[in-house]
């Protein structure tokens, strides 16, 4: 399956629309779940995630929510189409080739199943701005229209059981991509990220697991998934999140109303060296992009579009700079096609 | 698995690098992963404390144990942190269930259902009424509402609802005076 579509999509979670826009890039939910009669992944053979992945593959044509997807197995799958997958939010690390993995790439790549992950099934939605409510009733419709046809692993005192208990009960994770400068540049972000946690949410950074936080990008998430109602987890994620993005307001207004011709200055000088680089990292490429999202959720600059900087975020990491470029880029040869990217684009919107 | 950086110890940190456009996946031990600087995942902190667990009763209880299903032994499951199929959840159900008080909400699933299986819903946030419960299995249900309760209350702290705050925690009060009279 050649890949190269997607690179023209704006996939809707990228568009910078939706509630709460300015503070929140995108919601995500996604649900685990385990076919009955098989083993889970670590314990099951070739044949039998032959097997599992034929299933679910036989029944996607039956679903309407599905209808037009794509399906992409990870086997035989080169290495940068594999990245540029997980740099979609399409697949996960732990999606393996190995395992017979497989991605079934929904309409607008707004649903998306994974196959033959930790789990037999994965299934999930992602949208822009804070959108977790219509995030949950899109994928209720999936998951029950899947259910009609797949009989899933489910004990009535530990729901739907999976690979790791971390996951079980509702089998439910769901996130926001939060944007948080003012709070980082005011110094509150570390009292944020402690109190979240003892609230039983987890943060992280911007590469989601694993990685440090960068861009001034979070992911708020919640931990636990047995013993609360998806609708009570979401009510509790959404109530701690609104808190967030008041305090954030807060700090912005403060930052606008005393230090302006500070954050002026710091947005201005983002922008001209993301004007004239020849070069840049993607590392410094994030930060930069974060200044510049700032300024437009600031309304400092008004020529950019918050969808333009979110669509470089994606644009400039490094498979979606190889698939574009059509081949293989060592890393200087990156940085300058990076450049060129961000010049091209930021000159396009008349800045 | 083994680690790929000091081969001694199995590998429970799955993490992928990628340098120069390539993809390097990397299978390490918790030691190795922390040298290098990855943090856990929820899902890796899960595997630790399972094999962290030594000298729990419920563990000594479980050791040598092994899922007559898909053959996962208590040791596989301390290693790797992942349950071999849904059997086992009823296998090693000692060690889980204490596992699962420390990181879940509750013991038990509440929410949506496959077809067929009826939908358990949340408990209410009102006052509850003061009426007998005498059955054995309403005496658990009201341990875990405790529990439950009390995650509530601290979420509602955290967003300054202080009313229904004040609601959980009389409820709360009246669950456990109701408890100490028996």
């Amino acid at each position: 399956m050649e890949l190269e579509y997607l690179l023209t999509n704006i996939a809707p979670w990228l568009t910078g629309d939706g509630p709460e826009a300015d503070i929140i890039l995108s919601s995500r939910i996604r649900l685990a779940r385990n076919l009955k009669g098989f083993n889970f992944l670590r314990k099951t053979d070739e044949t039998s995630r032959r097997e599992i992945l034929g299933l679910i593959h036989g029944v996607i044509d039956k679903v309407s929510t599905l209808s037009g997807a794509v399906v992409v197995e990870l086997e035989g799958l080169p290495d940068l189409d594999r990245l540029f997958l997980m740099e979609r939010h399409l697949i996960s690390r732990e999606l393996s080739p190995d395992y017979q993995g497989s991605v079934i790439i929904g309409h607008q790549e707004i649903i998306s199943l994974m196959i033959n992950e930790e789990d037999h099934l994965r299934i999930q939605i992602i949208r822009s701005g804070m959108s977790l409510s219509r995030c949950w009733d899109e994928i209720q419709k999936v998951d029950a229209e899947l259910e009609k046809f797949l009989e899933y692993e489910y004990s009535p005192v530990y729901g739907y059981l999976t690979a790791c208990p971390s996951n079980v009960g509702t089998g439910m994770r769901a996130s926001v991509m939060i944007h948080l400068p003012a709070l980082v540049l005011h110094k509150q972000i570390d009292k944020i990220v402690q109190t979240v946690g003892k609230l039983g949410l987890a943060v992280r950074g911007i590469n989601g697991e694993g990685s440090q936080a960068t861009g001034n990008m979070f992911q708020i998430s919640n931990q636990s998934t047995l013993g609360k109602s998806e609708e009570d987890i979401l009510g509790d994620l959404e109530k701690i999140i609104s808190k967030i993005i008041v305090h954030e307001r807060n700090g912005r207004r403060v930052l606008l109303e005393n230090q302006l011709l500070r954050i002026e200055d710091q947005i201005y000088r983002a922008l001209g060296i993301l004007n004239n680089a020849r070069l840049i990292t993607s590392e410094e490429t994030i930060d930069l992009l974060s200044a510049l999202r700032m300024g437009v959720d600031l309304k400092v600059l008004e020529t950019i579009t918050r969808g333009t900087v979110n669509q470089l975020f994606l644009y400039t990491q490094p498979a979606h700079l190889q698939k574009l470029a059509g081949s293989a880029l060592d890393a200087t040869k990156r940085d300058a096609l990076r450049a060129k990217l961000i010049r091209d684009k930021i000159e396009k919107e008349g800045c | 698995m083994i680690c790929q950086i000091c081969h001694k110890e199995e590998a429970t940190v799955h993490f992928t690098e990628i340098i120069d456009g390539k993809v390097n996946e990397l299978n390490l031990c918790k030691k190795c992963a922390e040298k290098k600087g990855i943090a856990l995942t929820v899902s890796d902190a899960f595997s630790e404390f399972i094999s962290g667990m030594a000298g729990d009763q419920a563990q000594t209880e479980d050791d040598g144990l092994c899922c007559s299903r898909c053959g996962l032994t208590f040791k596989e499951l301390r290693q790797g942190g992942r349950l071999g199929c849904g059997e086992c959840y009823t296998t090693f159900e000692a060690s889980l269930s204490a596992l699962i008080k420390n990181i879940q909400k509750g013991p038990k699933h509440i929410g949506k259902s496959p077809p067929g299986f009826k939908k358990e819903v949340s408990p209410k946030i009102v006052p509850t009424p003061r009426e007998e419960e005498s059955s054995k299995k309403k005496e658990m249900d009201k341990e875990v509402s405790i529990e439950e309760l009390r995650a509530k209350i601290k979420v509602a702290i955290a967003v300054e609802e202080y009313e229904k705050a004040a609601h959980l925690r009389d409820w709360i009060k009246d669950l456990e005076s109701k408890q100490h009279d028996k």
